[in-house]
């Protein structure tokens, strides 16, 4: 097998062919897949450097045209309702450094927060920059910024938590879902506790604004001593986080959920623990996220099915179409994934994206895409040989090999059409559908 | 009669069914103010306080659990009162009007719920 050990700790590198196909499986998995010829520009960096060139970005630069809605009209991303995530969705099309703004969307789904309960475009957007610029550093000050964010604070009650009244949401799922896992080295004695250390933070409405001013107020914070993990002090909202980071089960949480967005199946046992080595103690994103996209698992193991928003973007990447419609808030809502609307505190289901609704909702995404640029049923030109309009088909989605399977159903649909008098424009448009509907493009 | 048809020419429909040719777009274009509106039980908070006067989109979206309206009514003798129906918990309305500089006042015209806090004050400026 050929592996060799990477740089970090001694976790294996993958050091087996790096071509298009494997260049473009890490740009689906660490961004929104390629542009037209991006994956075999990164192929001749070499796995490593192409790693790099993801997770260390010189500069970031926003490529194509600037989003807008179907009239035309620059989007409103503060004062028009779904144009927050059209805001969003455009960045992840245009960017020029796909990787930090992967992360931004998988630490949206860590710190799963919905607009429902923010009930402000501003405050979400707030929340965005925020898991955008600290996405690959530092995981322990992310969660003191998170923790202090005003939409976190709207979304869990943080702002509701004073020492009269203490209110448990926050410290609940800061300890089940953000950073040790559910029923891991705590129980409901710590919740309570860590509820009272969190304590302080408050939100004012004004008039006009909305909810605003959000700030700690001491006289608010229950000062007296806690108990959590069997420690006992005068803990305060930084000392909660901290107190989690140091629990000697945060690390493995860490890690575990931090792959399962890279990578399908679980790490090996040595893996897990030398990713837990890098990570612990330091609590850099960077060097995991590193080590994760340089393994072999992930350019050796099964195909992951892209989250609707990625497969949206990629859609439009590979098109080299920009976000021109509003349509995509109501169709991404339809394949299962809104942005700023996670379905709850946990996140979105990563292991649940395709049933036959939100398949159905891909469907209908893709016809969207492909709209502004189908042919006409009469256009003349085109080869009237379901193999060549195949090959055409592929091309405009720059896709050089199908998997054998799908190539055989696609070939025999083609075939049968053409004998059945429909027009070879109007083929190439259903395989240019079926081929993006197809498991080819649905998964990386 | 009934047709079976073929599993590719049901695709093959469905398809074709997806494309329409677009209609091309080449009048000027022009970019309104835009304010947004959100109702909660009692509070109207707006997105900016300030627009421009001119076109504009006002949007009232409604994040309470009761029903909510928006009344719109600029503070100068004779003005026409702006109105959004009633928007359903979860749901957004929108108005478009060419709005005058001037102080507006906005409010939820539905049982008490002005009385109870539902009213906001908007700016609007003269475009230069």
């Amino acid at each position: 097998m050929s592996c060799a050990t990477n740089s970090y700790v001694s976790l294996p590198a993958y050091k087996g062919p790096f071509g298009a196909a494997q260049a473009e499986r890490l740009l689906w998995r660490a961004g929104f897949g390629p542009r037209p010829g991006q994956a075999k520009a990164l192929a001749k960096k070499g796995v490593k450097n192409a790693v790099l060139s993801l997770t260390r970005p010189a500069g970031e630069k926003l490529v194509g045209p600037a989003p807008t809605d179907d009239k035309k009209v620059p989007i409103a991303p503060l004062d028009a309702r779904g144009h927050e995530l059209l805001w969003w969705l455009d960045r992840m099309v245009r960017t020029s450094a796909p990787t930090p703004e992967r992360m931004t969307l998988i630490w949206h789904d860590w710190f799963a927060t919905s607009i429902v309960g923010v009930k402000s475009q501003k405050l979400m957007l707030d929340q965005n920059q925020l898991l955008r610029k600290g996405g690959l550093g530092s995981f322990a000050e992310l969660l003191l910024n998170v923790t202090k964010d005003p939409a976190m604070l709207l979304w869990l009650s943080g702002n509701k938590n004073t020492r009269l009244s203490p209110n448990e949401n926050y410290a609940r799922e800061l300890m089940e879902l953000f950073t040790l896992g559910a029923q891991r080295g705590y129980d409901e004695s710590d919740v309570r506790e860590q509820a009272r250390a969190l304590t302080g933070w408050r939100g004012y409405y004004r008039q006009k604004t909305g909810a605003s001013d959000f700030r700690y107020e001491p006289n608010l914070h229950d000062t007296g001593i806690k108990t959590v993990f069997g420690k006992k002090g005068n803990f305060d909202w930084q000392d909660a986080c901290r107190l989690c980071l140091e629990h000697p089960l945060h690390p493995s949480f860490f890690v575990r959920r931090l792959w399962s967005y890279f990578i399908p199946t679980a790490p090996g046992k040595k893996t897990q623990a030398e990713l837990e080595k890098l990570y612990r103690g330091k609590y850099q994103v960077r060097p995991v996220v590193e080590a994760i996209l340089q393994h072999p698992d992930l350019y050796r193991g099964p195909r992951m099915v892209k989250p609707p928003v990625v497969y949206t973007a990629g859609l439009l990447r590979a098109m080299g179409r920009g976000v021109d419609s509003t349509r995509w808030v109501r169709l991404t809502l339809t394949a299962g994934q809104r942005l700023f609307l996670p379905p709850d505190v946990s996140g979105w289901d990563d292991e649940r994206w395709l049933d036959t609704a939100t398949l159905r909702g891909r469907w209908d995404l893709v016809a969207w895409a492909l709209r502004s640029v189908a042919l006409d049923e009469k256009a003349t030109g085109l080869p009237s040989d379901a193999f060549k309009l195949l090959t055409q088909a592929q091309s405009f989605w720059h896709v050089p090999g199908l998997l054998p399977g799908t190539r055989k159903v696609l070939l025999d649909f083609g075939q049968r059409s053409l004998a059945a008098k429909a027009s070879p424009a109007t083929v190439l448009n259903a395989l240019r559908q079926l081929i993006a509907i197809s498991p080819d493009l649905q998964t990386a | 009669m009934n047709v079976r048809r073929s599993a590719p020419a049901v695709a093959l429909a469905t398809a074709v069914a997806c494309f329409v040719s677009p209609a091309s777009a080449t009048r000027e274009i022009v970019v309104p103010s835009r304010v947004q509106v959100v109702a909660t039980e009692f509070q109207l908070a707006l997105s900016r306080r300030t627009i421009k006067s001119g076109r504009a989109v006002v949007e009232l979206v409604n994040y309470g659990e009761d029903d909510h309206d928006l009344r719109m009514l600029r503070l100068a003798r004779g003005a026409k009162m702006l109105k959004i129906r009633t928007v359903l918990p979860g749901d957004d309305a929108q108005l478009r009007a060419t709005l005058a500089p001037g102080k507006f006042v906005l409010w939820c015209s539905i049982a008490d719920h002005r009385k109870l806090g539902m009213e906001a004050r908007l700016t609007v400026t003269k475009r230069t």
